[in-house]
C-alpha cells in the first residue's frame, strides 16, 4: 500500500483513542526534546571551542609560568629554578629551529583612565613580535616598535573595546591614558576581534580588552615573564617543537615544573576526546529515553491490536494479506513516533533557545541533527511497532471475525 | 445440461487439534455450487456450516480434501494469493455486519477496494455507485453506529459487491434483522442471483432457506442431505 493510502488509514486507527495515542507519544516527545536540546547545546559549545582553538591558532604554542602551590613553590626554590624568564625565551629561539616568531610577555589586570572614563583592561607588556604571534590587525596608528622596546617608551596600543570605551566620540590616537600612576601615549588601536565567553577556559585572552605596551615598560626584578607566545613554521611540527621546548625548559629549570607548555592543537585533540565522551553520554540518555518511549508505543499498539481484532478479521475477509495488516499497524506506530518526534523537535528547539537566552550558553541547531532526531523517532516506531503489527497479522481470520 | 460448477468442495474435512480430543468440525463433506445458483446451507449450531463457508471463502484451510474455484484448487494457497482471491472473486456477508466502526459508510466500502489493484482515483466513485445501487447514497457519510440493522447489512452488501465478486458467501445475513429488514436483504440477494451472481447462504431459518434453489443440510460436521425446496431430501 502506498503512503497516501496508509497515512489516512493509520490516522483513523489512532484517532479511535486520541488521548491514549497522545499520551503514548509523550515518551517519544520528551526523549527527542532532550536529544535535540542536548545536541544543540553540545554542538554550540563544540563550535565555540573549536573557533576559539582556531583563533588561538593551530601553529601556536604558549609557554606559561605556572601558578605554583606551596609545595611546588618550595620545590621550585629548592631546585633553584628562576621561573619563566626572558632567558628561556632566548634559549627557545636559539635551540628550536621551527620557531617562526616568539614574544615573551607580562600581563596583569589594570584599570585604564582617560579624562573621566575608566575601563578594566588586561595590560600586556610584550615585544613587537607579539603582533605576528597573535595575528594582530592594526585599526589605526602602529604597533609597538623595536625603538619603543629599546627605550622603554611609555606607549600603548589599545584593543578595540578599550579604545571605544575610553574614547567613544574621538580618535584615540595621540591621546594619553593612565595606568596606575603612569601615563601612556596611545600610538595605535586594534581592529575588533571575534571573541567567545569561554575563551579563558582554554587559555585565550580577550585581545579586544587588552592594552599592549613594550615589555621594558613593565620591568621585573629577575627578568621573569608570565608567558612566551610562540608561532611554529608548520602545523605538522607543532607537537615535536612543543616536546623540544618542554625538554629545554625542564633542563633550564633543573626539573622544576614551574611552567606549562600549552598546545592548542593538543587542546583540540583533548576536546575531541571530551566531545566523544559527551556524545556517548548524550547517546545513552537518548537511547534510554527512546527505549522507554518505544516500550510505551509497543504497549499501546498491542492494546490497539487486541481491541481491533475483529477489524483485522474483517480486513482479512476483504482481501488484506498479512503484509497489508503489518503495514497498517506499523504505519500507526511510525505515525505516532513521527508525530512525537516532530513535537519533540519543536520543543527541543524551543528549549535550546530558552537555554541560550536564560543561561547564555551558545547553541547550534543543525538541520542534519533535527533530521537525525526524526529518523531516530521513526526507527523507534518501526522497531517497537513491528512486534504488535506482526501479532496482528498472525491472527487467524476466522477467530478474529468471531472476536467480541 | 446444468450450469458449470463455480465452486466445489471435495471430501473436505476440518479437524481442530486439541490436547485431549481433536474437534472434528467437518467430516468428508462435498458440494458443488453452479455458477449463478443460490445454495442454502442449514444445520443446527455446531454442525460445521460456518466452518464450511470459511473454507469455501479461503479464510481457512481444510485438514484434508480439496476446494476448487473454477476448477482450480484453492485450498492451501499462500497467504498473498488467497488474499487476492478473496478480494477479487469472493464477497462476504456476516450476521453482525462487521462494519469498521471508526470509518463512515463510504470508507467502509472503500476498505474492500484498498486491497484491490484498482487505481485509487476510482475508489470513491465505485464505492458511491455501489451505495447507490442499494439506495444508501444519503447515508454515505454516516458512521455504522448511526445506521439501522437493515441499513448496516445493506452497506455490508454494498461492500461485498464493490469488487464485483463471482460469488457471495453469506453467514446468516438476516439473523440480526427484524423480519422486514431481513426480507429486504433476502430480496436483494435474490435480485443478485437473478443478475447471475452465485450465492451460498447459511441460515437457521427454514423460510429463508426455502428462497434458495437448493438446501444442503449438515449435522455434526457431516453431510445429511441436499434438497430442493418443496421436495423431499435426496
Amino acid at each position: 500500500m502506498s503512503p497516501r493510502v496508509l497515512c489516512p488509514l493509520a490516522w483513523q486507527g489512532l484517532a479511535l483513542h486520541k488521548l491514549r495515542s497522545t499520551l503514548s507519544a509523550v515518551g517519544i516527545v520528551f526523549g527527542v526534546t532532550a536529544v535535540v536540546a542536548m545536541m544543540s547545546v553540545g554542538e554550540g559549545a563544540r563550535r565555540e571551542i573549536l573557533a576559539e582553538i582556531g583563533r588561538l591558532g593551530l601553529t601556536k604554542i604558549s609557554v606559561r609560568a605556572g601558578s605554583l602551590s606551596g609545595e611546588a613553590e618550595s620545590e621550585s626554590v629548592a631546585l633553584q629554578s628562576p621561573g619563566l624568564t626572558l632567558r628561556d625565551a632566548d634559549a627557545i629561539l636559539k635551540i628550536c629551529p621551527t620557531v617562526a616568531s616568539l614574544a615573551p610577555l607580562r600581563q596583569r589586570p589594570v584599570q585604564l583612565v582617560a579624562s573621566d572614563r575608566r575601563v578594566e583592561a588586561l595590560l600586556v607588556a610584550t615585544t613587537p613580535s607579539f603582533a605576528s604571534t597573535e595575528d594582530m590587525v592594526i585599526g589605526s596608528g602602529r604597533f609597538l616598535s623595536d625603538a619603543d622596546l629599546r627605550d622603554a617608551k611609555r606607549v600603548i596600543v589599545l584593543g578595540y573595546d578599550l579604545s571605544k570605551g575610553l574614547f567613544p566620540y574621538q580618535d584615540a590616537m595621540g591621546k594619553r591614558v593612565r595606568v596606575g600612576e603612569q601615563w601612556y601615549l596611545v600610538v595605535g588601536t586594534l581592529d575588533a576581534r571575534e571573541r567567545s565567553k569561554r575563551s579563558a577556559r582554554i587559555g585565550g585572552r580577550d585581545i579586544n580588552r587588552s592594552a599592549l605596551t613594550p615589555l621594558t615598560s613593565l620591568p621585573t626584578s629577575r627578568g621573569g615573564v608570565d608567558e612566551i607566545a610562540i608561532t611554529i613554521v608548520n602545523s605538522d611540527e607543532v607537537s615535536g617543537s612543543a616536546r623540544l621546548i618542554d625538554s629545554v625548559l625542564r633542563r633550564r629549570h633543573r626539573g622544576a615544573i614551574d611552567f606549562e607548555v600549552v598546545v592548542p592543537r593538543d587542546l583540540l585533540a583533548g576536546y575531541e576526546r571530551a566531545r566523544f565522551q559527551f556524545n556517548v553520554v548524550v547517546g545513552t540518555v537518548a537511547a534510554i529515553s527512546l527505549l522507554v518511549g518505544g516500550i510505551g508505543i509497543m504497549n499501546i499498539m498491542l492494546a490497539n491490536v487486541s481491541e481491533r481484532t475483529r477489524e483485522i478479521g474483517v480486513r482479512r475477509s476483504l482481501g488484506a494479506s498479512r503484509v497489508d495488516i503489518v503495514q497498517q499497524f506499523l504505519a500507526e506506530a511510525v505515525l505516532l513516533t513521527g508525530a512525537g518526534g516532530t513535537a519533540g523537535i519543536l520543543l527541543g528547539v524551543l528549549a535550546s533557545f530558552a537555554v541560550s537566552r536564560f543561561a547564555g550558553w551558545p547553541i547550534a541547531t543543525s538541520g542534519a541533527a533535527l533530521l537525525a532526531a526524526l529518523v531516530l523517532a521513526g526507527t523507534t516506531g518501526v522497531s517497537f511497532g513491528i512486534y504488535p503489527a506482526w501479532e496482528a497479522a498472525k491472527k487467524n481470520p476466522v477467530e478474529a471475525l468471531r472476536h467480541e | 445440461m446444468g450450469a458449470s460448477p463455480l465452486l466445489e468442495a471435495i471430501d473436505v474435512s476440518k479437524i481442530y487439534p486439541r490436547p485431549r480430543n481433536d474437534v472434528i468440525a467437518l467430516d468428508g463433506v462435498s458440494l458443488c455450487v453452479e455458477r449463478g445458483s443460490f445454495l442454502a446451507i442449514m444445520g443446527p449450531s455446531g454442525s460445521g456450516k460456518s466452518t464450511l463457508l470459511n473454507l469455501l471463502g479461503c479464510l481457512d484451510t481444510p485438514t484434508s480434501g480439496r476446494i476448487l474455484l473454477d476448477g482450480e484448487d484453492v485450498a492451501g494457497l499462500d497467504d498473498r494469493i488467497a488474499s487476492r482471491l478473496r478480494n477479487r472473486r469472493i464477497g462476504f456477508l456476516f450476521q453482525s455486519f462487521n462494519l469498521i466502526p471508526q470509518m463512515n459508510v463510504v470508507e467502509n466500502i472503500e476498505a474492500a477496494l484498498l486491497y484491490s489493484n484498482r487505481p485509487q482515483r476510482e475508489w470513491r466513485a465505485r464505492a458511491l455507485a455501489s451505495l447507490e445501487r442499494l439506495e444508501l447514497l444519503e447515508r454515505a457519510s454516516h458512521r455504522p453506529a448511526e445506521l439501522s440493522g437493515g441499513e448496516a447489512q445493506r452497506v455490508a452488501l454494498a461492500r461485498a459487491l464493490v469488487n464485483e465478486p463471482d460469488i457471495l458467501l453469506a453467514d446468516e445475513p438476516t439473523g440480526n434483522l427484524d423480519s422486514r429488514a431481513g426480507g429486504n436483504v433476502l430480496d436483494l440477494l435474490l435480485e443478485l442471483r437473478d443478475q447471475g451472481r452465485t450465492i451460498v447462504l447459511i441460515t437457521h431459518d427454514d423460510t429463508v432457506a426455502h428462497r434458495a434453489e437448493r438446501i444442503m443440510e449438515l449435522n455434526d460436521g457431516k453431510w445429511v442431505g441436499t434438497r430442493i425446496p418443496g421436495s423431499v431430501a435426496s
